[in-house]
């Protein structure tokens, strides 16, 4: 049935004889792109720049095994000893030519005036062309271009490579052990994306393009027809890979049936064998996680950010102020990696995260096999359907599986490309001591942007020589934008100690504000822990402005210490102006006469109902929960109970992966969530 | 603003209510008096109507005091009046004028032993003093608010 149904994509199909490979690669080269394509390394087949046909894997097979990979030598009256591409996917994949381990990102310099400037890099690309891309790399391939070039924030350099990149993809002749994209339904047959498509047949090639350009490349060479028996051998080759592969995962209502397990014993037992060694996410084709590494000149006036690859399995991953990480054990963050794999990446971008090329179960270590893993963890499919074998779907479309249940959690404001990744200078008017360890920054700037941000939103904050934080923005002035900030590490202790006339680079605003409206014509309640209040200031000011719009206004703050309370001397004036201000601190020596105990101690003795109450509480999560334990018990509605959350955050911008919470990105998507998007991601450990 | 007065004792039943007004009388400290003083016989069982008690304790080797709760209005006073072995566990000081309700010691515990619907009534409330205490102090351990150690930035 494939067979007849692949007829019609191969009408017209040219015959490239192998000899006459290094026509085609020279066409390339006088196109003025570098080629790139499988060579073997190192024991493996890898994607490199090639200057000519001789250097690609001729004559060389693959198997592959959970934990192994072997190449060998064909021998020399094996049919398919003159064959280049009759060995499996490069592990490396293309990934490494259209989204680098390594890019320059920015540069932020102290002139000579004192002065800061700002670089943002300009991608630095060079036209590309890939021969040898399969089926699987041509879906993820389409995945990135999703995530990294399809959402509100829009990566300049992968978007740069993609635009010049032209692809020759080659249809598999051989299923690896570890193959399982009939299950993904991504390949093996090349149904998309390619601007040229090869299958290699004995002496030469069978191609067919699949775009203007991959016309012109192939009408160039003046090459023959295929005919209908080359054809015909083609369509069986690629045919009886499918049948090999068989059908190894069971992807119908995958993922409702992970999410279903997210406490499944099988965590731990997969615990126990993983090295959390990242091997998985490094050869992963989609996998898009990125870190900024910041280098420092000797005398701190330049810096320079890179972006650089990072793996959800790495400590550091989930680490967040204070140190500690949201996902400590192995567990959590094998849990995160295939539950985001095979779930949580359709609620986020539409399509799974896994095109089924077996490259993390090859190269695993200790040998690890997703597709046993899924299988222990998430169970059979839930239908009395029949298991249709999955179509040959365009990869760049949804997949549509039954039973799944996509949430649909993409804010409707965030247009693709519509949140900006530039940074503009603001100059430091006044620095305010709040406590021993915070200070207020009063900047001053001309932006439009930053100008119209809105309570909740926070801003990146570079200055020379140190990490690039994400600052919740505590104020909004008609000429610029407050910033409070705790010295707890040495970027944030720096900017605490800045001087009135110092210049910082900031990007923003970003992130999802209060929703001040979901509070008119109800009753409001601030909650503020600690530092907390820093990103509720705003939203009071606000309040305080439109007071009509609300029945009533209630403050509830709570500190370590009397010493550690925040803009002590504005909420003295407004608790003595009539409004309702309520503080209670941790601990207090004799000398304070207020309030002593845990915030919730405030209102849990509160009669009345809650139920015409919008919350809008910050503090530690620790602290939030046990807030939004006691506003349920006062009937407060989990819709109108909004939380602005803690991750760590590094892009600022949905794409760097670190503060991802289930099907959200905390920095795009929230910071601000209400209880009830939540549910009960809130208080799900290592999640 | 004006603060209702509520007691704790208001959650009794009138019948239990009224039985036990036969031991309770109104109490008024000014500021900065010492109603119960830590390691000494607990006189009664408070329930707060008006003002403000901090719960303190001396730290050790400093002579200083610090205040680890406040107890507000609605809330009781002195559970370790029907806690073995009856003494105060910490200072307690009102910081504003405050105003209680007294119930005397050793003639509650009387009553508790003797009157079981009274004592089903009321030492639940004792119990939730004591709870919302110790889930309180667990929480203060959590030191949440307090300085980290370290941050990425």
């Amino acid at each position: 049935m494939v067979i007849e149904n692949r007829w019609p994509v191969m009408a017209g199909a040219r015959f490239l004889p192998v000899g006459r490979l290094d026509d085609l690669i020279g066409a390339l080269h006088a196109d003025g792109r570098r080629v790139v394509g499988p060579v073997v390394e190192d024991g493996g087949i890898k994607m490199a720049e090639i200057e000519r046909a001789a250097e690609l894997p001729f004559g060389w097979t693959a198997s592959a095994a959970p934990g192994l990979v072997r190449l060998s030598r064909r021998p020399a009256n094996d049919r398919a000893a003159g064959r280049a591409f009759d060995n499996g996917p490069a592990w490396s994949g293309i990934k490494p030519w259209t989204f680098p381990s390594r890019v320059d990102a920015l540069t932020v310099e102290t002139r000579e005036d004192g002065s800061l400037g700002v670089r943002v890099e300009a991608p630095a690309n060079q036209p590309t062309a890939v021969i040898g891309a399969r089926a699987c790399d041509l879906a993820a391939l389409a995945v990135h271009d999703r995530v990294l070039a399809g959402g509100p924030a829009i990566d300049p350099d992968y978007a740069a490579r993609r635009a010049d990149l032209l692809v020759v993809a080659v249809e598999c002749a051989l299923a690896t052990s570890t193959c399982f994209c009939t299950s993904m339904g991504t390949g093996p047959e090349v149904t998309t994306g390619a601007d040229v498509v090869l299958a290699e047949v004995d002496g030469g090639f069978v191609a067919r393009s699949d775009s203007p350009a991959g016309e012109r490349l192939l009408a160039g060479l003046d090459l023959a027809e295929a005919g209908p028996l080359r054809v015909g051998a083609a369509i069986e080759q690629v045919t009886k890979v499918r049948d090999a592969m068989g059908h190894a995962v069971e992807a119908e209502g995958l993922h409702d049936r992970l999410l279903a397990n997210l406490d499944s014993p099988r965590w731990e037992a997969i615990a126990e064998r993983c090295l959390a060694c990242a091997n998985c996410t490094l050869v992963c084709p989609t996998c898009f996680c990125t870190g900024t590494v910041i280098e420092s000149d000797l005398d701190g006036r330049e810096s320079s950010a890179t972006r650089q690859w990072d793996s959800c399995f790495t400590a550091g991953f989930a680490q967040v102020a204070g140190g500690g990480s949201f996902r400590p054990h192995h567990a959590d963050r094998y849990r995160q990696w295939l539950t985001h794999k095979f779930a949580t990446w359709w609620d986020q971008f539409g399509s799974s995260g896994c095109v089924g090329c077996g490259r993390c179960i090859a190269w695993c270590p200790v040998g690890i096999d997703v597709r046993e893993e899924l299988a222990a963890i998430a169970g059979p499919a839930i239908t009395d359907l029949p298991a249709a074998a999955p179509a040959t779907t365009p990869a760049a479309a949804p997949i549509a599986v039954k039973g799944t249940r996509i949430l649909a959690m993409a804010p409707t404001a965030l247009q693709p490309g519509s949140i900006r990744t530039d940074y503009v200078t603001a100059t430091v008017t006044e620095v305010r001591p709040e406590t021993a360890d915070t200070a207020t920054l009063r900047l001053v700037t001309g932006d439009a942007a930053l100008l119209a941000a809105r309570p909740g939103q926070f801003v990146m904050v570079a200055v020379p020589a140190f990490a690039i934080p994400p600052i919740s923005i505590s104020r909004i002035n008609p000429d610029g934008l407050e910033l409070t900030i705790r010295a707890a590490g040495p970027a944030t202790s720096f900017m605490t100690r800045l001087r009135p006339g110092a210049e910082l680079a900031l990007r923003g605003p970003l992130g999802r504000p209060w929703p001040i409206e979901d509070a008119y014509g109800r009753d409001v309640a601030i909650v503020a822990g600690g530092i907390g209040l820093a990103p509720l200031r705003g939203l009071l000011d606000q309040v305080l402005a439109e007071r009509d719009r609300f029945s009533s206004i209630r403050v509830y703050l709570g500190a370590r210490t009397p010493r550690d309370r925040l803009f002590v001397a504005e909420m003295d004036a407004l608790a003595a102006g009539g409004l309702d201000i309520r503080a209670t601190v941790d601990r207090a020596g004799p000398e304070w006469l207020g309030r002593v105990g845990i915030i919730t101690d405030i209102f849990r003795n509160a009669k009345a109902t809650g139920q015409n109450v919008t919350a809008f509480v910050c503090g530690p999560e620790r602290m939030m929960t046990a807030v939004v334990d006691v506003l349920g018990d006062l009937d407060v509605p989990r819709e109108h109970t909004w939380l602005t959350l803690e991750r760590r955050m590094e892009c600022g911008v949905g794409l760097c992966g670190h503060c991802q919470l289930g099907s959200r990105f905390v920095c795009r998507d929230g910071p601000v969530f209400s209880v009830a998007e939540l549910g009960d991601d809130l208080r799900r450990e290592g999640l | 603003m004006t603060t209702r007065i509520t007691s704790a004792l208001d959650r009794l039943s009138p019948a239990v209510h009224a039985r036990l007004a036969e031991l309770t009388r109104p109490v008024a400290y000014p500021a900065g008096a010492v109603i119960l003083r830590e390691g000494t016989d607990t006189p009664f069982l408070g329930a707060i109507l008006e003002g403000r008690v901090a719960l303190r304790l001396r730290v050790p080797e400093r002579g200083d005091r610090v205040t680890i709760v406040t107890v507000e209005p609605g809330e009781l006073l002195g559970w370790s009046a029907v806690v073995a072995p009856y003494r105060a566990t910490v200072d307690a000081v009102a910081t504003e004028p405050t105003r209680l309700l007294a119930i005397d010691a050793v003639a509650l515990r009387d009553r508790l032993a003797a009157d079981c619907e009274l004592a089903a009534e009321l030492l639940p409330l004792v119990l939730e003093s004591v709870s919302d205490r110790l889930s309180g102090s667990w929480q203060q351990l959590l030191d949440m608010f307090g300085a980290r150690v370290h941050e990425p930035w």
